[in-house]
């Protein structure tokens, strides 16, 4: 899917430090035209500073970006953020207080694509506020809306101009969590629906891998891996990429002539000899074993409800601990005696 | 986070003229350090360490805190119930309560010491000097408690559930920029009064300097003691940069229910009681007893000569305002939107002259025009400039803490909507403190048009203003003369007191 796409941004070995904090440091990745990426990574991470950095706000220390094949930054020069076609939803919304919802809308238009006073439409203006569903509420100001419009109308704000890419900074963040999913998924509709590029920040795996269709996983200020949600979490570059997505149970390995040796098991691996490797299980993998069945013993430690399924956690005799997710009727009380075994592929990382 | 530390640099295009206006500022000051090091350094010691300059640091000092403590006391607590408060008639007191504003110092002290001469003395000029500048605290104080979080407030009243008092320290906490900057104006009000501790004949510093001037005409000495004070309000900008700390409160455009209210119930009335004591010490009294000088003495007085007065006053004023806002600007959209030490240093730099007696300002202006602009002595553009130097920091605070509540993100947003930054000064920024623009264009002039002792000196040849005119009649006595004046005065800087406080 990514390759069938252009382009539409174009990051190669960006580095910005504030003072002495190395914030971002060697970045580059693509966001393909028309899709909506997810820059994902934890808090503190330099995912903001990117999105600062792409919109024109800041100046990187090095590195190249390009919009829709035009350069925007590189060593030398600097295009101002007004004239790089970016669109910039801010993590509060940031809309003008002074200025109604039509007028907030309209900020970015040229000045006769604006409506006149006296008729407060313009065909652009119709079609944003159609598309964001905030008809009749045009000439409210932001302070009379609810967190969900206002963030609407930042993102219609952002989309008038038509922008080359729209820039979303943790957009849902500030949005309570009943309201969260709703608006996240009608955001990403809209997006997809103008077929617009969008890149998108969050620290919230969970919100990354639903809505994205490209993730770049920013960890400790560099790029840990970048490719589709389901790419990412079949196959995670690394171990840390595994645990920051998704339930990972990481057990200690060794590697010997082509097998890895775990507590659980042993698997057949490529990867040359190693003293210290991890594997990576994913909770849906583990099966609990009947008590005369090969698993290896373990004892619950907690176990969690969750209507549909369950998990347990297991932990084992050499004292590793592993999530299991089992269904209902599998479900064991605390203190149980239990045997864990897996099925399906294992991950193995060498390091 | 990261983002906080980050460097931005100042803006040429704002800092050339910022610099400018802080210099131009500064100009009464050269000129005060000149004179003093006429007699060399020597001398400038001696004259420090002599006993009656210590004591008379030690009777300024203890007026200008026993009035700033006051002048806290009963400001913060007044904006808190006009604001978070169901109090009945809240929006009156909230205008009521700053027109004090607009009674000049010397008519209070007047109406006072002719009352009861016997006030004459400290704690007549502790009394006039807090019921003239509490105004300076409640002012800033109302705005910034209306635009706290409610959030926050309702918060804190679950937590201290019926604790009035706390709830106010509550507030007070996250106000306390406004709070400290209020407190510096009324302090630094105190040190540079002339009008009241003259009326009363309070030993402080403007009196003494004036003394010296007038009596021996010794500008060192004066000058000397004037530097003191500028030391002393050196130390009082430091201190409020201390209190205001790192932490502003931004406006928040995100809250969709109203402000909490807090019902005062059975403790209303005493609430009412305390604050029409107040309006009556502060704005009745004087009231009453200018409308009795009027009545009881009756009047022969040309109203055309107080017309003209009145037109003296307004002209100049208004002058003065417009020209001490744009000065204003730059320095003020600096100060509120960098954080940068230039940018305070700028802003800080602005209170210098404000700290100075208009005395001292007042005379050299006529020094520096007499020397460097002799067209302009006695002419109109040294009279405004005097003024503005006086009055840039009114008009600066106000300028930089709205500038300050306004996220630097709708700066940005607008940037990558296409707008330049100078488009985007006219779209965003500029809408956005024009109301503290045309807070401050009022205080300035509403300053300027009570302000005595430099447009006694300056003001161009055959003008009277309703200031001058009041001035002349109430040193000779003359009630029944300076009543219609007093009038006047009180009407004409009342009025505009009154609209800068319901548009803010």
């Amino acid at each position: 899917m990514t390759t069938l796409n252009p382009a539409a941004l174009e990051i190669t070995h960006l580095s910005k430090s504030f003072d002495s904090v190395q914030v971002l440091n060697d970045v580059s990745f693509t966001a393909p035209a028309g899709l909506v990426t997810a820059v994902l990574g934890p808090s503190g991470q330099g995912k903001t500073t990117l999105l600062r950095l792409i919109a024109g706000f800041d100046r990187p220390d090095h590195g190249h970006i390009s919009i829709g094949g035009r350069t925007v930054s590189d060593s030398r020069s600097s295009l101002a953020p007004e004239d790089r076609g970016v669109g910039f939803v801010p993590q509060d919304g940031a809309l003008f207080p002074h200025l109604s919802v039509i007028r907030n809308i309209e900020f970015g238009l040229p000045r006769h694509e604006r409506s006149r006073r006296w008729r407060r439409s313009s065909p652009r203006l119709d079609e944003m506020m159609h598309l964001v569903g905030l008809e009749g509420l045009g000439n409210r100001r932001p302070s009379q809306i609810s967190g969900g419009q206002q963030q609407r109308v930042a993102l219609a704000r952002a989309l008038a101009p038509a922008p080359q890419i729209i820039l979303l900074d943790e957009p849902f963040s500030a949005l309570d969590a009943s309201l969260r999913h709703d608006i996240s998924h009608e955001v990403i509709s809209i997006l997809r629906r103008t077929k617009t590029t969008a890149v998108m920040v969050t620290h919230d795996q969970q919100e990354a891998m639903s809505i994205a269709d490209h993730v770049v996983v920013l960890l400790n200020g560099t790029v840990a891996q970048q490719g589709a949600p389901a790419e990412i979490y079949s196959a995670p570059a690394s171990a840390a990429v595994a645990r920051f997505i998704g339930d990972a149970n990481l057990l200690d390995a060794t590697i010997d002539n082509g097998v890895a040796r775990h507590v659980l098991g042993t698997d057949p691996t490529s990867a040359s000899d190693h003293q210290h490797a991890t594997v990576l299980l994913r909770p849906e993998q583990m099966v609990l074993d009947p008590a005369d069945g090969f698993g290896a013993p373990g004892v619950v430690e907690q176990r969690s409800y969750y209507g549909h399924d369950g998990t347990l956690v297991v932990r084992l005799t050499n004292g590793e601990v592993v999530t299991v997710r089992v269904p209902i009727a599998q479900l064991r009380a605390v203190g149980d005696e239990v045997r864990v075994s897996y099925a399906g592929q294992v991950k193995i990382f060498a390091d | 986070m990261i983002r906080a530390s980050r460097r931005t640099s100042l803006p040429a295009t704002l800092l050339i003229p910022a610099v400018l206006a802080g210099l131009a500022s500064l100009a009464p000051l050269a000129y005060l350090i000149d004179v003093s090091l006429d007699r060399g350094l020597v001398y400038v010691w001696d004259e420090l360490w002599r006993e009656r300059t210590l004591h008379l640091i030690t009777r300024s000092l203890a007026l200008a805190a026993a009035v700033t403590a006051v002048s806290v006391v009963i400001a913060v607590p007044s904006a808190w119930v006009v604001t978070r408060t169901t109090l009945r008639g809240r929006h009156i007191w909230r205008v009521v309560l700053a027109l004090p504003l607009a009674i000049p110092s010397y008519l209070a002290a007047f109406a006072w010491v002719s009352w009861r001469p016997s006030l004459a003395g400290f704690w007549g000029a502790f009394l006039v000097l807090t019921i003239a500048s509490y105004p300076y605290v409640f002012l800033p104080v109302t705005a910034a408690f209306s635009r706290l979080d409610p959030a926050l407030d309702e918060l804190a009243t679950l937590h201290h559930r019926g604790g009035v008092v706390r709830l106010i320290m509550f507030s007070a906490q996250q106000a306390r920029g406004s709070i400290a900057a209020g407190a510096l104006l009324v302090a630094l009000y105190v040190l540079s009064d002339f009008g009241a501790v003259a009326t009363m004949r309070f030993d402080a510093f403007t009196w003494v300097i004036y003394g010296a001037y007038r009596a021996g005409f010794n500008p060192s000495r004066a000058a000397v003691l004037a530097l003191i004070l500028v030391i002393l309000a050196v130390i009082l900008i430091a201190s409020e940069a201390l209190i205001r700390g790192r932490t502003v409160a931004t406006m928040t455009s995100r809250s969709v229910h109203r402000p909490l209210r807090i019902r005062l119930g059975s403790s209303e009335i005493v609430v009412q009681v305390i604050l029409g004591l107040i309006v009556a010490l502060a704005l009745a009294f004087p009231l009453w007893r200018v409308l009795v000088w009027v009545t009881r003495y009756g009047s022969d007085q040309d109203l055309g000569d107080v017309g003209s007065a009145l037109w003296g006053s307004l002209r100049y004023s208004l002058m003065a305002a417009i020209v001490t806002v744009l000065m204003a600007l730059p320095i003020g959209l600096l100060a509120g939107k960098y954080r940068s030490r230039t940018a305070s240093l700028l802003a800080g730099s602005t209170y210098v002259t404000h700290a100075l007696p208009g005395v001292v300002v007042a005379i050299s202006m006529v020094f520096i025009g007499v020397r460097l602009l002799p067209s302009w002595y006695l002419q109109a553009p040294l009279l405004v400039l005097a003024y503005v130097a006086l009055f840039l920091p009114v008009a600066v605070g106000g300028i930089r803490s709205i500038v300050a509540q306004i996220p630097p993100s709708l700066d940005e947003v607008a940037r990558s909507l296409g707008s330049t930054p100078l488009q985007t000064v006219r779209r965003v920024s500029m809408p956005l403190i024009l109301p503290g623009i045309a807070t401050s264009t009022a205080l300035v002039l509403l300053a300027a048009m009570k302000e005595l002792p430099v447009t006694m000196l300056l003001r161009p040849t055959g003008t009277e203003t309703l200031a001058t005119r009041l001035w002349t009649q109430t040193t000779v006595s003359d009630y029944a003369a300076a009543g219609p004046y007093a009038l006047a005065l009180i009407i004409f800087v009342a009025l505009p007191t009154a609209l800068a406080t319901i548009r803010s």
